[in-house]
């Protein structure tokens, strides 16, 4: 790590720290006042983040998008980006850092532990479609987080809503009160199918890069399989809404166990298999 | 029960446990070592490791998961499904896309989101230039009509799945007449394109013939930055005498074949002479060096066993490198004859080693490359499946159907448009937007 990034990494995540305090306290304590200035700090630790991110820059000469470390920088980044595009867009959706910014901090701190020495940019790595690649394999992991999100806030909500026996279309006070359950599975659905057609496009990209790279668009190396899995997991799930009528809990639930998928697509692949044959023995 | 079993291939309920069923098989393709990735060596090395799943591999070819037949079944019964299932579905996308004023009217019943505007004949007569201006195309009279906005889009659906197909035809024209070998070229040596100069066994196409492709490699340019390759730059020349570059993500092209940088190695130019200083023997010989690894060369009955050093430096008596960057190239060469060990040393470029009687020069370090030369075809309609697919998503699930039902009544003397709003997929989230829709519609009106 160069000086001013692990300065920014440590400060951004202690800001992230404050503010999940800050969103465990809103929810413990039924006490929504204090979630805007939690947006503030999260909005800090994102400035923070994104000095880390240039120092990182800087130190190497090239974005930072490849090992765990780097892995967990700017996939926790864009988790953060998406937090606030869609706090931005509609006040109501604040509630959602409930659950990203966690998740955020968790693949950061996963990466740090890991591999966060600089380096040259590897020639493998010097691609356009390469950059296309990631691009989107991070968009569609922000919003596969952001479903996961809703989900989280859907069960809570609505354990909220049996523990009060209100209809579950009504705003519960002090909870949550400006989003309807209704409007959080729609949500869900909404962020799932942004993830799916930008995780299509990672494939697309990947596999055009495969063949430059590799010799052949598809080789059924780890990193590839899972990538699919993921995909074809959340294709499932798209079914499941559209053809067999899932909702609901059982929607949210889905969208929680799916992000397991995209989490082992991140970090997985390098610990549970040791090799992947794509490597070049030179490098 | 064939009848049944042709039912169920037909359903959607299949589907989903297809889908599940593949995730399945790609998992054990995941979690278990594939042979064909990992080689027969690493395969035996892990099988020996895990006795028990070994022999479970043994009587079920888990560890040629993607090609076992079980999983061959299973694509099968995919695209079987799919033909089915999406043959079920045309006439129901058709009839979605038609546009019927009246059934839509009767359908939409109470199911929509309702709003209504009071509007004058004037701003009734101008309802489809207005509704126009927001996206929505008119169907039916300004009185009774049905306003519908992306109204293909269902049709994507179709496409989307079909662009599987494409994919298909594809992957299976790539099967059918891929070509895959590697090469190991030195700078300099020519290669005419003969089978037989392929590592071990290519891979010949089932249908077609191998790529007459013909090169001669000029010049190998490596950079490593601390420890990283950063780049490497291939120059050749082909038969008619034109250069190409190429290097690791920039493969060279011609029609479907493709020449792609593989592997590296030394190629060092070793000349033994003899008292009198004339050349008895000399060759480029290609070794297999890098990161440590040893390697040996024969040259006039001598066995030459050598260790190399990018960037030479002798710490406390013995060689090591400094870096893996080739700053200072020196080998390490130990020389034996029928087993007995005859001299060692270690020499850089311009630099001899005294044997019995002749010297072994190391003259100069060049490269050698490991080039994969492939050729497939199909390679458009992997294209074209990957484009249908993403436009046909897009138009699907971003750009979806919504639709407006509106009937004219008169209630005291005063025109009200009774709108009825539904859109696919959403119908929370859609609120705002029909709001927005209509509020624009309804300020339309009023001016
Ligand atoms: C045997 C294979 C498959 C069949 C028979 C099938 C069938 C269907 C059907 C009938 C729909 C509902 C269409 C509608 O009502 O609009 C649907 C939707 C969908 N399917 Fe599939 N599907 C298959 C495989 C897949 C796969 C592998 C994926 C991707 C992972 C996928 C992704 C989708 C998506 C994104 C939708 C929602 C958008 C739409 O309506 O087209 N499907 N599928």
């Amino acid at each position: 790590m160069a000086y001013y990034e692990a300065i920014c990494f440590w400060l951004s995540l202690v800001l992230y720290a404050l503010a999940s305090g800050g969103n465990i306290y809103a929810l413990v304590f039924r006490n929504q006042k204090v979630v805007p200035k939690l947006l503030v700090l999260i909005t800090v630790g994102f400035v923070v983040h994104s000095g880390a991110i240039a120092a990182r820059y800087v130190a190497q000469g090239h974005m930072p998008w490849s090992a765990d470390y780097e892995n967990g920088l700017m996939g926790g980044w864009f988790i953060i980006l998406c937090t606030l595009y869609v706090a931005w867009r509609q006040k109501p959706l604040r509630v959602l850092s409930v659950a990203t910014v966690p998740t955020a901090m968790l693949i950061m701190g996963y990466g740090v532990m890991r591999n966060p020495t600089l380096a040259p940019m590897a020639a493998t790595l010097k691609s356009f479609w390469l950059a296309i690649h990631v691009y989107f394999a991070w968009l569609s992991f922000g919003a596969y987080v952001l479903a996961m999100a809703a989900g989280v806030i859907y069960l809570l909500k609505e354990r909220a809503v049996r523990e009060r026996g209100q209809a579950p279309a009504e705003p519960v006070p002090g909870r949550f009160d400006d989003i309807s359950p209704e409007r959080l599975d729609e949500l869900m659905f909404r962020y799932l199918v942004f993830g799916f057609i930008t995780n299509a496009i990672m494939i697309a990209a990947g596999s055009i890069w495969a063949k430059d790279l590799w010799g052949s668009y598809w080789s059924w190396d780890p990193v590839e399989t899972w990538s699919l899995i993921s995909w074809l997991m959340y294709g499932a799930a798209i079914h499941l809404r559209v053809t067999m009528g899932w909702r609901g809990t059982r929607f949210s639930w889905l969208m929680i166990g799916a992000l397991i998928t995209v989490l082992i697509n991140l970090f997985g692949v390098a610990v549970l298999m040791k090799t992947t044959v794509h490597v070049f023995r030179f490098s | 029960m064939l009848n049944s079993v042709f039912r169920y291939l037909g359903s959607l309920r299949c589907t989903i446990w297809l889908i599940v069923s593949l995730l399945a098989v790609f998992s054990i393709g995941f979690f278990l070592p594939q042979r064909s990735l990992v080689g027969k060596d690493a395969y035996l090395k892990w099988a020996a490791s895990e006795p028990f799943l070994g022999k479970i591999d043994q009587a079920l070819h888990l560890t040629e998961i993607f090609t076992a037949p079980v999983t061959l079944a299973l694509w099968v019964a995919f695209f079987v499904n799919l033909l089915l299932v999406m043959r079920q579905r045309i006439p129901l996308v058709l009839a979605k896309i038609k546009a019927d004023p009246e059934k839509a009217l009767k359908a939409q019943g109470g199911s929509g989101l309702c709003y209504s505007i009071e509007l004058d004949e004037a701003a009734q007569e101008r309802l489809p230039e207005m509704l126009a201006g927001l996206g929505y195309r008119l169907y039916g009279s300004t009185g009774r009509f049905l306003a519908v906005k992306n109204r293909l889009s269902p049709l994507a659906s179709l496409l989307f799945h079909l662009s599987f197909f494409l994919l298909l035809v594809g992957w299976l024209l790539a099967f059918y007449t891929r070509f895959n070998g590697f090469v190991d070229v030195a700078q300099h040596e020519p290669f005419l394109g003969q089978i037989s100069r392929y590592n071990a066994s290519p891979r010949l196409p089932k249908l077609g013939s191998p790529p007459q492709i013909k090169l001669q490699v000029e010049s190998v340019l490596p950079e490593v930055t601390q420890g990283v390759v950063t780049d490497i730059k291939v120059t050749f020349k082909d038969e008619t005498g034109r250069s190409h570059e190429i290097g690791i993500n920039r493969p060279y092209k011609d029609g479907y074949a493709s020449v792609l940088f593989n592997d590296l190695g030394i190629s060092p130019l070793f000349v033994l002479e003899d008292a009198s200083g004339r050349e008895i023997d000399g060759a480029y010989v290609k070794l297999d060096v890098l990161k440590g690894k040893k390697d040996h060369f024969s040259m006039q009955g001598y066995r030459v066993d050598a260790l190399y050093y990018p960037d030479h430096a002798v710490v406390q008596g013995k060689d090591t490198t400094r870096s893996e960057e080739f700053k200072n190239p020196a080998f390490h060469l130990e020389v034996s004859r029928g087993g007995k060990p005859i001299a060692a040393g270690t020499l850089h470029p311009g630099e001899a080693l005294q044997l019995d009687g002749v010297r072994l020069g190391f003259r100069e370090q060049n490269f050698w490359v490991r080039l994969l030369v492939t050729q497939e075809y199909g390679r458009d309609f992997i294209y074209a499946g990957f484009l249908v697919a993403l436009i046909a998503l897009g138009w699907r699930l971003i750009y979806y159907r919504r639709e407006l039902t509106g009937v004219v009544q008169e209630t005291d003397g005063k025109r009200i448009l009774q709108l009825t709003a539904k859109g696919d997929f959403y119908k929370a989230l859609a609120q705002d937007e029909f709001d927005r829709t209509v509020q624009r519609l309804g300020n339309w009106v009023k001016t």
